[in-house]
């Protein structure tokens, strides 16, 4: 469902991600380890594009969120002007492709002419007919952030309803602009909108917190109304930024209960944490990160009881004494 | 706090009930007014611009009873009103601090300054100055004023050997003293130069300067609003020509409205307008401190 | 004490023109300066988010100027350059041009309040909007700007008073303000203590009420948050 290709990230000088692919499957849970530093949040973040990939790509649910790296389309790469001087000089076909990924030889990676009309065409098509708006993905995908960040001048239902109403009333005006009969309401909306917030509230028991500002909430119970404010636009994939990092361990607690009962019920899930026992209990699998890479991949089993890597082996004498 | 807060409030409130409107002492505004009707200042023929700085009475102060442009009065201006209707024109005055007079004719952006300018070499390069208009003593006379205790007792140049004395920058006084004095600079002597002539009368009040150079009508002011604390030294300055009287500032090369000024200045000073013109305007700016300060209606001293 | 008899004499013959003339005009100046500076000053940060290069840059440059030139400086511009370009302005007392002057300074300052206003948001705030699934737009409007006048209103309270003491400048043009009025009196009564100490104590009075109110008021809207 959601399929991370050969993510690169550079701040800058900084190489953060090197080369990072994986494949998150409909109802799979994984979890994301490692040192700080390593890139597992950079990464976390490329899948909802708050970070915007220096290369690769990300398709959530068969749609293209970032722009089109020609890297990863040989057929592209095949077009460019730079591959066939290389083609006319004699290379052979893989061999030339190789030379070029490697060695970062296109001069065009967008939608310009420098690699030629051909190049561009192509770079276009593929684009145009892949590409999902972004705002379109995001609201496919549940982020919590370590800090919470809930909205500090909205109300904790205020909070929830947001985004479902902005983006249903805009729907109706979009419907509206295209001639398309409308049966609902702003009102509507709204009122649909708080009756699920409340469903919501109540599964967490802070339905009479509904109506109070989040500084007046303790950490675990911000987190949790967080999460919620994700599941509210009915996302398909959750992202867990360490959503207990931030929390006093006493409140750890029932922010994870949470994200388990979360997990039982189907929702496919990224989670990067710290809280080894947690991953071991939910994951079904898990992916170690160290230099910008993914070091160790497997079963919680694999990872924790038989890691065969290094650093990760190192990593976790250090982390589950 | 609420309590301070209320208390100042009390007190602005109270100034303002405690202060009444300012009334002109009409029959010493009288004469003033008189010249100031008989002149046309309202022509046909385009608008004169005259930037002065109306903090230098009694060529030119405010009187703060008036409203508008109105409340500039003073020598300056009975003058500039001479010129609009010498020129038939309509007289605009621009008021401005002393140095943006001279910025505004630089730049044209008025046609003339009339604000009690000397003749320096300096402004002759810069400027075209008109012909000289006679500003009563102001100009003729510069003096030496000094604390009450000092009267009298510094009548000579080299009396003054040994102590300070102060004038305004960039005047006609600080050549004056240049002059005079230069020669001491190696003697006890210090000469202070003052931006302001209000901060100079300060400084000489608070003993920090000994003496200070003035044109005799602004050191009769100063001497009327001291309450007898400072008087002239006796002392007067020895002033060439050239020095004595004022000019009005032009714009270098506007030589037009330069001939039609000196051609109006000639007809003034050939009928002698100026001497009426200053009394009026020394009667008019000392009325401000005449009554509180024990002034008769005829502006003699009276005696305790 | 002389001193103080002449002050009394002073408020008594001129009282008027200092209590309501002066702090008349330097009140009203101000408050056209903050006013139309926020008026200005909120398109300018505007323009300077947009995606044309060339608006960002002659807002910057804008700013940059006149934020770097002494306000003497743009006064004096003001009053000799503009009737160049705007012919009214000739007819009109100085202290119109004055007050375009400041409020063109005012807007400056202005600006980068509200830039630094809304960079203090906690970009945490529009990451979370952006992730729901929200337009930048709908998240600067409802979540971002909202919590960022919390943050600038106390700022430009601050800037109201800066503003006071620097009207004083318009002085140098006899405009009307307070300063004005001590020139006014000083060039005739020559008594440059006196009338200095009035001066100065109405100005402190003026900016110390203004502190006190602009301090309850943030108080005010601290406890609601």
């Amino acid at each position: 469902m959601l399929d991370i290709k050969n993510i690169y990230k550079n701040f800058g000088d900084n190489h953060v991600l090197k080369g990072v692919s994986t494949t998150i499957e409909k109802g799979e849970v994984l979890t994301i380890i490692g040192v700080s530093g390593s890139g597992k949040s950079t990464l976390l973040r490329c899948m909802n594009l708050l970070e915007e990939p220096t290369f690769g790509e990300v398709w959530m649910e068969g749609k293209l969120m970032t722009p089109v790296d020609p890297y990863l389309h040989f057929d592209v790469i095949r077009a460019s002007n730079t591959y066939k001087a290389l083609a006319a000089q004699g290379m052979g076909d893989e061999e030339a492709i190789h030379k070029i990924k490697v060695e970062d030889l296109l001069k065009e990676k967008h939608h310009g002419r420098a690699e030629g009309s051909e190049f561009s065409a192509l770079m276009k098509k593929i684009y145009d007919e892949n590409h999902i708006d972004i705002n379109l993905g995001r609201q496919k995908m549940g982020m919590v952030f370590q800090n919470f960040n809930l909205f500090n001048n909205k109300t904790v239902k205020e909070n929830i309803t947001l985004a479902p109403v902005k983006i249903g009333v805009q729907r109706l005006k979009d419907a509206k602009k295209r001639g398309e009969a409308v049966m609902k309401t702003k009102a509507d909306l709204q009122a649909e909108a708080d009756k699920k917030a409340m469903v919501l509230l109540e599964r967490i028991g802070l339905q009479e917190k509904a109506d109070v500002y989040p500084s007046t909430l303790s950490g675990g119970q911000r987190q949790r109304v967080a999460i919620i404010r994700a599941l509210a636009m009915e996302p398909d994939v959750m992202l867990f930024d360490e959503p207990t990092s931030a929390l006093d361990p006493e409140m750890v607690g029932e922010v994870l209960d949470l994200i388990k009962d979360l997990v039982k019920s189907g929702m496919t899930s990224v989670i990067v944490t710290h809280e080894m026992g947690f991953a071991k209990e939910v994951s079904d699998r898990v992916i170690f990160m160290h230099d910008g890479v993914i070091a160790e991949e497997g079963t919680p089993d694999e990872v924790f009881n038989h890691p065969q890597n290094p650093r990760c082996r190192e990593f976790l004498s250090k982390v589950l004494y | 706090m609420k309590k301070t807060v209320a208390l100042v409030l009390a007190l602005l409130i109270a100034l303002v009930a405690f202060s009444g409107c300012t009334k002109t002492e009409t029959n010493l505004a009288a004469a003033y007014d008189k010249y100031a009707s008989q002149l046309n200042d309202k022509g046909s023929g385009g608008t004169l611009t005259v930037a002065l700085s109306p903090d230098f009475a009694p060529m030119e102060f405010y009187d703060v009873a008036k409203t508008g442009n109105d409340a500039i009065v003073g020598f300056d201006v009975l003058l500039a009103k001479y010129l609009a209707q010498e020129l038939g024109m309509t007289l605009a005055l621009k008021p401005m601090s002393f140095d943006a007079c001279q910025a505004a004719v630089q730049t044209g952006a008025v046609d003339i300054a009339i604000s009690g300018f000397s003749w320096t070499y300096e402004r002759s390069q810069n400027y075209a100055l008109s012909d000289w208009y006679v500003a009563g003593d102001n100009e003729t006379q510069q003096s030496i004023i000094c604390l009450k205790e000092n009267e009298g007792k510094f009548t000579a140049a080299d009396d003054f050997k040994g102590h300070s004395i102060g004038y305004q920058g960039a005047s006609l006084q600080q050549v004056l003293v240049g002059e005079v004095f230069g020669d001491m600079s190696d003697v006890d002597s210090t000469t202070y130069v003052y931006s302001d002539l209000g901060v100079a009368v300060e400084a000489l009040k608070a003993k920090q300067v000994d003496f200070l150079a003035v044109a005799h009508g602004n050191g009769e002011s100063i001497i009327a609003s001291a309450n007898g604390a400072i008087a002239f030294t006796g002392f007067d300055f020895e002033v060439d020509d050239i020095y004595k009287n004022n000019v009005c500032l032009l714009k270098k090369g506007n030589t037009d409205l330069l001939n039609k000024v000196n051609t109006a200045l000639a007809k003034a000073l050939a009928n002698d307008y100026y001497t009426g013109w200053y009394d009026a305007s020394k009667v008019y700016a000392g009325v401000s401190t005449l009554d509180e300060l024990g002034f008769d209606d005829e502006g003699n001293k009276i005696t305790e | 004490m002389e001193f103080l008899s002449n002050i009394a004499m002073i408020m008594a013959k001129y009282g008027h023109l200092f209590l309501i003339t002066g702090i008349g005009y330097t009140l009203l100046l101000s408050a056209i300066a903050v006013v139309g500076g926020s008026f200005f000053g909120s398109l300018m940060a505007l323009a300077k988010r947009s995606k044309i290069g060339v608006l960002r840059g002659i807002v910057t440059a804008i700013v940059e100027v006149v934020r770097g030139t002494p306000m003497l400086l743009q006064l004096y511009i003001g009053v000799f350059v503009f009737p160049l370009i705007i012919p009214p302005l000739n007819n009109l007392p100085y202290i119109y041009s004055c007050a375009i002057v400041l409020i063109i300074n005012s807007s400056a300052y202005v600006s980068e309040i509200i830039r630094s206003g809304i960079e203090a948001v906690d970009p945490g705030q529009m990451e979370a909007a952006r992730s729901l699934g929200l337009t930048q737009r709908t998240a600067m409007l409802s979540i971002i700007l909202p919590q960022a006048v919390k943050n600038i209103l106390p700022a430009l309270g601050n800037e109201f008073i800066t503003v006071i003491k620097e009207t004083s400048l318009v002085s140098t043009f006899f405009a009307g303000d307070l300063m004005t009025s001590y020139l006014k009196v000083k060039g005739v009564t020559y008594l440059t203590l006196e009338c200095l100490t009035i001066t100065g104590v109405l100005y402190f009075a003026l900016t110390f009420i203004l502190s006190k109110i602009l301090k309850a008021w943030e108080r005010s809207m601290k406890a609601h948050a």
